[in-house]
């Protein structure tokens, strides 16, 4: 829509306030939404039930915090155990997750046919629903309370968890193959099983390869504050050791985790670009 | 090749296929002892449907008596603090997010460094780590949810923010520069337009995440519906925790729809 | 009378390219400069150093009537800055303010900090940027945003933030470059028939050598961040534009 030479536009009469009533409308709406928006906000900071009366000073809140340094690192070798059990907690639960999800998968993709497949597809997407919906916490609590205290609960928690994460994406994998490599290997008269290993799976593998190692880490990360609610790991002693009021422990032991979350971390990405790379140049 | 072998395929060499065996090995390995250290055992998960069962027997049908009167107040306390905390972690993410963005940032190196520094070491920390240790701090409430939350939240937003800002189309932002405007003006007409869809989309995801986790929050001791959830399991009255969890479960279900909607419209 | 003065500019890049060595250029008030040569010539760097958006090396010397603009501190620099109107090849308009606020933000110099923000300018600016864009022909499009825009109405918009500014001095940087031909043209004819009606100065950076003959007058040639000509459009024959373009030597070797 260009015009002609600009030259011999013929002149339109200048609106001047066009422009001003236009800024004058949006910064009426603005100024609306702020007030409601700041209204909101006084109310709700207003009304927060702080206890003050559990809060304490102000020389008391500074000392609190003064005892969480510096971290008492000599309380490091007897938690070993612990993070062994956090970090196989999350390995655990990450490969536990991902066969728990194969049906889920199956049901929740769209391009995979079933018998009564709406139904299936319902089924799927809602137990991914719940999955991804209910904290991990929660899940944890949940188990703990049916089963008792330790890392069962604790990985049954997890591994649940995951499902949510893995069939949604799984599930969106598959429903982005190409249908032209598939149909490739339809056309050469394999049967349906082949046609899987050899035209549906070797597409779906960096994705499956790169999910694992992405839920590893988030399962890490989880896994260090399960034992809060007395399902295994390490944060179980976290919770004991505030509440004895042994802050430079505790710190001693939020050091522990954050290097935890920091390795699975820097291991994740650099699996990442290895495994998920390779394949596709396979 | 010296000998006269016919030909043959193989998908991977001797060495990578032995490579790849001993890795499989390892990794199953490694499995099979961490479940055993861990005692994890395959009837231990068949043998488990009976206590689980029997507990969600004591937990259906869910108390629906108890929500009005026990359930309202903290699940509005749950979505004030998922809101404030929320709120606090944009404040506090506008200079973080200043800072950490390399090309706007106002002292560099240093100030890249010390912004990077901080979105990370926020976001390393779990948010529950920072509830406990905020509610050591400042007793039980609301009030060390709404700041973990913060905290954490500056944390997300500081890095996907300045991510944002450093993908810019810099060109938009040196006409600006060419007509005379001082370094205000630049950021808010050169960068700030740029940004602004994926700040408030980002904003509003968070808020999401936010409100999940500020549900929970309460299981250490930071108010909302998470320390009801623990009342009603400390009194053993399942019906009333299956009711907490329904109550959770739909807020979540609907935040997320919200903040899908809200996305919509604004990105 | 040199409204612009240029003495011994020089630029190497940190990568080690040097892409200008000892320019030299003046232009008269009024004056309609094109600057022609070959992608890399050096044309790009030459412009970028008048407002600083590329940092000439030392011992150049840019006189803007008689301010060197080499030796401004930050504020001074954003003052002259008003003075220099700047056309990119690529538009460079905030894609996503309107046609408007895009106009008017080449006033950015000249407004207050906090009105600016609060987009509150002044009404001589308003009436002036509407009169603009009745003149790039652009007036029915004021609340678009930039994004709407074709390339061709991006850059009248592009022309229009330039002069509200008023400035002394309008850069273009290869304008025509990322447009149609045919659309190309007509940009070239409009910046320079509003710059004449307006009695501004113009330096511009063109590809299309027949462009540039027919509507400058006057014509500068580089190659290899060397001024290889400077002269009348009409001088400008074969042979100069193998010396620009092919790099013939004066006397006459390849």
């Amino acid at each position: 829509m260009d015009r002609t030479d600009p030259l011999s536009e013929a002149s339109t009469s200048i609106d001047q306030p066009e422009w001003r009533e236009l800024r004058r409308k949006k910064r009426k709406k603005f100024i609306i939404l702020g007030l409601i928006f700041f209204a909101i906000t006084l109310i709700s900071a207003l009304t927060l039930n702080v206890r003050w009366d559990r809060m304490g000073d102000l020389n008391t809140i500074i000392n609190t915090i003064l005892r969480f340094w510096p971290p008492d690192i000599s309380t490091w070798p007897g938690f070993a155990s612990p993070v062994l059990e956090t970090v196989m907690m999350a390995l655990l639960s990450t490969v536990i997750g991902m066969i728990i999800s194969l049906p889920v998968i199956v049901m929740a993709a769209r391009n995979i046919n079933l018998p009564f497949n709406n139904i299936f597809y319902g089924l799927g997407r809602l137990i991914i629903v719940l999955s991804r919906s209910i904290h991990e916490l929660v899940w944890a609590l949940f188990f703990v309370t049916a089963l008792g205290l330790g890392a069962f609960p604790g990985v049954l928690a997890l591994s649940v968890r995951s499902i949510g994460f893995v069939s949604k994406m799984m599930a969106e994998s598959i429903e982005n193959i190409s249908e032209k490599e598939v149909e490739a290997i339809e056309a050469t008269g394999a049967n349906r099983l082949q046609v899987w290993a050899f035209g549906i799976i070797p597409q779906i593998i960096p994705t499956l390869i790169g999910i694992f190692i992405f839920r590893w880490d988030v399962n890490l990360r989880a896994s260090t504050i399960l034992g809060v609610v007395g399902a295994g790991g390490i944060g179980y002693h976290l919770d004991l050791a505030i509440r004895t009021y042994n802050y430079s422990e505790a710190s001693a032991l939020i050091l522990i985790i954050l290097i935890m979350v920091g390795l699975g971390e820097i291991i994740s990405s650099k699996l990442r670009e290895k495994y998920v790379k390779e394949s596709e140049g396979d | 090749m010296e000998d006269e072998h016919k030909p043959t395929w193989n998908k991977y060499d001797k060495k990578k296929q032995t490579k790849n065996l001993l890795l499989w090995a390892f990794v199953i390995g490694v499995f099979v002892w961490g479940a055993s250290y861990l005692d994890f055992r395959f009837d231990r998960v068949l043998r488990a449907r009976f206590p689980l069962s029997n507990f969600l027997g004591r937990m259906l049908p869910p108390d629906f008596r108890y929500i009005p009167g026990n359930i309202i107040y903290p699940l509005i306390e749950t979505i004030q603090m998922a809101f404030l905390g929320t709120l606090l972690g944009i404040i506090l993410a506008i200079p973080v997010t200043w800072f950490a963005a390399y090309n706007i940032s106002p002292f560099k190196p240093i100030s890249y460094y010390i912004g990077r520094f901080l979105t990370v070491f926020a976001r390393s920390v779990h948010v529950f780590i920072w509830g406990m240790i905020l509610v050591a701090i400042l007793g039980f409430g609301p009030l060390p949810g709404v700041i973990a939350l913060g905290i954490f939240s500056v944390g997300f937003l500081g890095k996907t923010w300045s991510e944002e800002i450093e993908n810019i189309d810099w060109n938009q932002v040196e006409a600006i520069e060419a007509t005379g405007a001082n370094w205000i003006q630049v950021i808010f007409f050169g960068v700030i337009p740029q940004v602004i869809p994926a700040f408030v989309g980002l904003s509003i995801y968070r808020w999401d995440i936010n409100l999940r986790a500020s549900a929970v929050l309460g299981i250490v001791g930071a108010g909302g519906l998470g320390l009801e959830l623990m009342f009603t399991i400390n009194r053993l009255a399942y019906h009333r925790t299956a009711a907490v969890l329904l109550v959770i479960i739909i807020v979540v279900i609907f935040s997320e729809a919200f903040s899908a909607y809200i996305r919509g419209k604004f990105v | 009378m040199a409204l612009l003065k240029i003495e011994n500019l020089s630029k190497v890049y940190g990568t080690g390219d040097r892409a200008l060595k000892n320019f030299d250029l003046k232009v008269k008030k009024g004056e309609f400069v094109s600057c022609i040569g070959p992608s890399g010539a050096g044309k790009s760097t030459m412009i970028r150093c008048i407002n600083r958006l590329v940092e000439p090396d030392t011992g150049s010397k840019i006189y803007l009537e008689d301010e060197n603009i080499v030796k401004l501190n930050n504020k001074e620099l954003r003052r002259t800055r008003r003075k220099i109107g700047m056309i990119f090849q690529e538009f460079n308009l905030v894609e996503r303010l309107t046609v408007m606020e895009n106009l008017l933000s080449g006033r950015l110099g000249y407004t207050g900090t906090l009105k600016s923000i609060l987009r509150v300018f002044s009404d001589t600016d308003e009436v002036n940027a509407y009169e603009l864009l009745e003149r790039v022909g652009m007036r029915d499009m004021v609340n678009k945003k930039a994004t709407e825009l074709s390339g061709g109405q991006r850059q009248r918009v592009g022309i229009a933030r330039a002069l509200m500014q008023e400035p002394k001095l309008l850069l273009a940087d290869e304008p025509t470059s990322s447009l149609d031909p045919e659309i190309g043209r007509r940009i070239i004819n409009l910046i320079r028939n509003i710059t004449k009606e307006r009695n501004n100065t113009v330096l511009v950076n063109i590809h299309d050598v027949d462009l540039a003959l027919e509507y400058s007058d006057r014509v500068v040639g580089l190659r290899e961040g060397e001024k290889i000509f400077d002269g009348s459009p009409s001088e400008v024959d074969q042979v100069v534009r193998d010396r620009i373009y092919r790099g013939y030597e004066e006397n006459g070797q390849n």
